[in-house]
């Protein structure tokens, strides 16, 4: 997916959904991986720098090789032979990763918005040590 | 070894390059007091939605007026009324998708108020209205 008006809707009804469950206080800087091949990534950084701003990377040419660009420790090894469907979820620390795996409709709908909300609240609240 | 044993390392290599990755959630250690999971009070009213219905209504008052207001009024107030009517059935539009996000809510919402306000004008009968929609149904 690296149609921008699609990828920033996706971020703008995210973080509205998102807003109601958010601290005090709190903003969240985002960065769009738009991707060649299907799906796209977006990072959600939590802060308190009143910083909402919105920047869109470069594009790579698979979500495996945004994963091998950027820190994460969901998918080691050759993450360039790995396949993604639907959308997978990594938190860490104060940043969300949002991993699309498809360029479906459905996937991107203001629907599937609010359930990836609910799935990262929920994933929040039970992580496991680092 | 036979030709049709595939040898080990081939086998993890298969392995390792067909792996899926699909609606997998994973929470490394996340600062779960950023986010708080008791859900915010709803907001008493739910704007759009009231404000859909709303305008929905006043599109039809205004097709109640153009029909049986008597004396009946002039075709250039009977067209004023018609272009206020066309306002309300876009804004009724815009607030379908703001509450619902969802495209076919939002057409069934614009296609039923334009046949309403068709109707109302006098433009097209209640039967040609039939015909459009189901037309549009296929």
């Amino acid at each position: 997916m690296k149609k921008d008006t699609q990828l920033k809707k996706y971020v703008e009804l995210f973080k509205k959904r998102i807003s109601r469950y958010l601290a005090a206080g709190i903003n969240i800087k985002t960065i769009i991986y738009p991707v060649d091949a299907d799906g796209a990534v977006f990072e959600f950084q939590f802060n308190h720098d009143n910083d909402s701003s919105v920047t869109i990377d470069s594009v790579r040419p698979t979500v495996g090789r945004v994963l091998s660009d950027i820190p994460q420790r969901m998918v080691g090894g050759n993450i360039e032979g790995v396949k993604f469907g639907g959308t997978n979820l990594y938190l860490e620390g104060n940043r969300i990763l949002v991993i699309k795996g498809e360029d479906d409709p459905p996937g991107w709908s203001g629907k599937a918005v609010v359930e990836d909300v609910q799935r990262v609240v929920s994933t929040s609240q039970g992580g496991k040590p680092a | 070894m036979s030709a049709n044993q595939i040898p080990i390392e081939a086998i993890a290599k298969l392995a390792d390059d067909v792996r899926l990755i699909k609606d997998f959630a994973e929470n490394h250690n996340f600062n779960s007091g950023l986010l708080s999971a008791s859900i915010a009070p709803k907001r008493k009213y739910d704007t759009p939605l009231l404000a859909m219905i709303g305008c929905m209504l006043i599109v039809v008052a205004l097709v109640a007026v153009v029909k049986f207001w008597n004396p009946p009024l002039s075709t250039s107030a009977n067209n004023f009324i018609f272009l206020i009517g066309l306002i309300f059935a876009t804004i009724a539009s815009m607030t379908a998708h703001m509450r619902f996000q969802d495209k076919v809510v939002t057409s069934i919402v614009a296609v039923g108020l334009l046949m309403v306000l068709f109707i109302g004008a006098g433009i097209v009968t209640p039967q040609e209205a039939l015909n459009k929609v189901g037309e549009l149904a296929k």
